[in-house]
């Protein structure tokens, strides 16, 4: 479904990702986990069509984001770190303005917005200006419009941030739900218990280098994540490379 | 700590003018291109008005009223301190976004106040040297000054800012107090400025029927001495009159100090008490499925009539136009008849003058510049979404073109009406008018593409400040400043060759640009921010 091949990224002299590879299957849960600025935004930019990058390609389901990026935006939904959306907009206006960019039919876009504003106790607010919202609410709205068009993959930097403990739990459900029905999603985290409960795979960068990645089981082993991540973290980014070749 | 807090002020009262870009040689040429460009705007102003403080000061000593010279330099200047400061009085006292980050920390709310005030003075004391200063250089050269006389007019030049910057703070508060008791918040703040914008103007052009009235072409200044306050201090700095000054001192300083020791006194309670608003029911989704184009310049229209920044800043010539249309027809038509007649132009240059007015009132129309910079931190979500920027930049020119027409083309109605112009020359007319939105509206486009603004905490930054805004408005004015200086050459030849100028060109950049914008702009769009 998401398929990163040899992914470089630099910021003048800084290369923020470097040669960096991954494959997310349909059905997969991928969780991208990394120190602060690790390179994790720019990839996952990069996969959106956000950011240029200078080397590599990437693939969404099958079609290149630099070849076709309208054909790609249409498979996927992002989920940005910070959701900043229009202020100038009521919740309801905003799902409706993403519910007409994504051609989604009147019937369906209402049976939606119905579901998932019941789902995450945002139904009374959605007649009210974005600009009155908290964090949380309007990461909330974030998630509503990107799950609005029933995405192939979800991309999502930081998606549990502000919200909830009921709103993280319904989002790890539905999570769960989309790879079941044969979706796919990649997401960043600081939380690594989350990655280690709910994701079949894993990948951790350091300094915009890819440290490890693959099945949860495999990388972590019998350790916790946390462990494993701190360990990684501490040695440097050629020993996890020999780690992830072996 | 005042120090620091004025500082930081200061810095980003600067750092607000800069421009932003990608690269450092992009951002370095367009700030140093919107320097070159204020430093122009200033030193024109400063020009225009050391010009008419010349003809006057010569005007004044004939007949006696020196006074005159400065009791105008006031009036002007306190209005333009008054609009030119009463959107940053208001956000920066009322919704300055850092008040929480501030209060937070060890530092006395009273020193918040006062760097504020500070800061905004100093905009205030700007605003009025742009005025005060030619003319005062010019009265001292052509009619000298008295010593008294001298030390009054710096006691004036001190003391307005002060009364001009309260006024704003009452005009600020009493917009921001009704303003959030209410749904409609952009409506209501457009309408009170409105009123208070057009209720200055009535009283200024008052003030400017007794000055100028004269049907003999002589100019009777006593009627300035109604004007009291303003009276007193051109009196106190031409004169060196004593009890003037006084006077002046007192209906200055007292509503001053009185405004400033309120706002002082409630400044936490102001900023940090939070209006109820009745909560909007959510019943049900009763918005239907619409295409992707039309969406996108629904929501353009609705972030244009959202933000009352944005309407007074980028719309306030579609109304000026109007409201000028209205005004000419009614009351000064049968002026400019009789002047036209005795010049022998009426024929010939009416349809033309009617068009000019027209095309140079719409060209302070800049609804697509500040497009693009006010996508700002929300940017993504149009390039992550599978929309073409082709799109995206043509429901943004739409916009323009959706608000700038109707009001303009109307103006252009009542004008050709009000001046019995012929049907033929009246479609003329409407077809310069056309033409002008849609240059104003691809030349802003094209310019905010190009010098995007992103980096604003505050929307008043994107759509005030920045390359693009002040490229899009005076390369707009000199483009048919250019255009009307061709057309009054070409219109004595023939009337029909006058009105083609002022819409050929405009036509064909407008083109050029459009092709630009479906090509290479698409790229541009997309490249934003990467």
């Amino acid at each position: 479904m998401l398929k990163i091949l040899n992914l470089t990224k630099t910021y003048g002299d800084k290369r923020a990702v470097d040669n960096l590879s991954l494959h997310i299957k349909a059905g997969e849960m991928y969780a991208f986990i990394g120190h602060n600025g690790a390179g994790k935004t720019t990839t996952i930019k990069s996969c959106t069509g956000l950011l240029n990058f200078d080397n590599g390609e990437i693939y969404i389901d099958g079609v290149s984001i630099k070849d076709d990026p309208i054909e790609c935006k249409r498979k996927l939904a992002y989920i940005p770190d910070n959701p900043d959306l229009y202020e100038f907009m009521s919740g309801i206006k905003y799902l409706n303005f993403i519910a007409d960019i994504y051609g989604i039919s009147t019937q369906e876009r209402n049976e939606k917005i119905s579901k998932y504003a019941d789902m995450f106790g945002l139904t009374s607010d959605l007649a009210q200006n974005i600009s009155s919202y908290s964090h949380g609410m309007k990461q909330k709205l974030a998630i509503i419009s990107a799950l609005i068009h029933s995405p192939k993959l979800l991309i999502m930097d930081e998606p549990f941030v502000g919200l909830d403990p009921r709103a993280a739990f319904l989002l790890k459900e539905e999570m769960r739900r989309i790879c079941d029905d044969g979706g796919a999603i990649f997401f960043s985290t600081h939380v690594l218990d989350v990655a280690e409960k709910i994701c079949d795979n894993i990948a951790i960068i350091k300094d915009g280098r890819l440290v490890i990645s693959g099945k949860m089981s495999h990388v972590k082993g019998d350790s916790s994540l946390e462990s494993v991540f701190l360990e990684l973290e501490d040695k440097d980014s050629a020993f996890g490379k020999e780690w992830d070749n072996a | 700590m005042l120090k620091t807090l004025i500082k930081s002020r200061i810095s980003a009262l600067f750092a607000s003018m800069t421009q932003g870009g990608k690269s450092k040689n992009k951002k370095r040429v367009a700030t140093s291109l919107l320097i070159v460009l204020f430093v122009v705007l200033i030193a024109y102003f400063l020009f225009a008005m050391g010009a008419m403080a010349y003809g006057l000061c010569y005007m004044a000593n004939e007949t006696g009223d020196t006074y005159a010279v400065f009791t105008l330099a006031v009036i002007i200047s306190s209005a333009l301190c008054l609009f030119g400061s009463i959107f940053a009085t208001k956000t920066q006292l009322f919704e300055s976004t850092d008040n929480e980050l501030l209060l937070s920390m060890p530092i006395p709310p009273k020193y918040i106040f006062i760097s504020r005030m500070l800061v905004l003075l100093l905009v205030n004391y700007l605003l009025e040297a742009i005025v005060m200063l030619p003319c005062m250089l010019m009265y001292g050269i052509v009619i000298g000054y008295e010593p008294l006389g001298f030390v009054c007019s710096l006691a004036v030049f001190l003391l307005l800012p002060f009364l001009t910057l309260a006024i704003s703070c009452i005009i600020a508060w009493i917009v921001s107090e009704i303003a959030s008791r209410l749904r409609n918040k952009t409506f209501v703040t457009v309408f009170l400025f409105l009123v208070f914008f057009l209720g200055y103007m009535y009283m200024c052009g008052s003030i400017g029927v007794y000055a100028g009235s004269e049907e003999n072409a002589t100019l009777d200044l006593s009627g300035l001495k109604n004007t009291a306050l303003f009276y007193w201090a051109g009196d106190a700095m031409a004169n060196g009159s004593l009890i003037s000054l006084l006077l002046f001192v007192l209906c200055a300083s007292v509503p001053s100090f009185l405004v400033f020791f309120i706002l002082d006194k409630r400044f936490i309670s102001i900023i940090t008490t939070k209006k109820a608003k009745a909560k909007i029911e959510y019943k049900g989704n009763t918005e239907k499925a619409g295409g992707v184009y039309s969406s996108l310049l629904k929501k353009e229209i609705r972030r244009f009539f959202s933000s009352s920044a944005y309407i007074m800043n980028a719309g306030l010539g579609n109304v000026l136009c109007l409201v000028m249309a209205i005004a000419i027809s009614v009351s000064s038509r049968e002026l400019l008849l009789e002047l036209s007649g005795e010049y022998g132009m009426l024929e010939a240059f009416i349809p033309f003058g009617v068009s000019c007015v027209c095309v140079f009132m719409g060209s302070m129309n800049l609804v697509s510049t500040p497009s693009i910079s006010l996508e700002g931190k929300s940017l993504w979500i149009l390039q992550s979404c599978p929309i073409s920027p082709r799109d995206i930049l043509m429901a943004k020119l739409s916009c323009h073109m959706v608000i700038c027409t109707p009001l303009s083309v109307i103006s252009a109605v009542i004008l050709c009406v009000a001046f019995k112009i012929s049907i033929v020359y009246s479609l003329f007319v409407v077809l310069a008018v056309l033409g002008s939105v849609a240059f104003t509206g691809y030349w802003g486009l094209f310019l905010g593409l190009k010098f995007p603004k992103f980096d604003w905490q505050n929307e008043n930054v994107a759509v005030k400040q920045g390359f693009a805004v002040f490229g899009s408005m005076l390369g707009s004015m000199l483009f048919f400043m250019i255009l009307m200086g061709i057309g009054v050459l070409l219109t004595p030849i023939s009337i029909i060759l006058g009105l083609m100028v002022l819409i050929v060109p405009p036509v064909i950049i407008s083109v050029i640009i459009h092709s630009y914008l479906v090509n290479g702009g698409i790229v541009a769009f997309e490249n934003l921010k990467k």
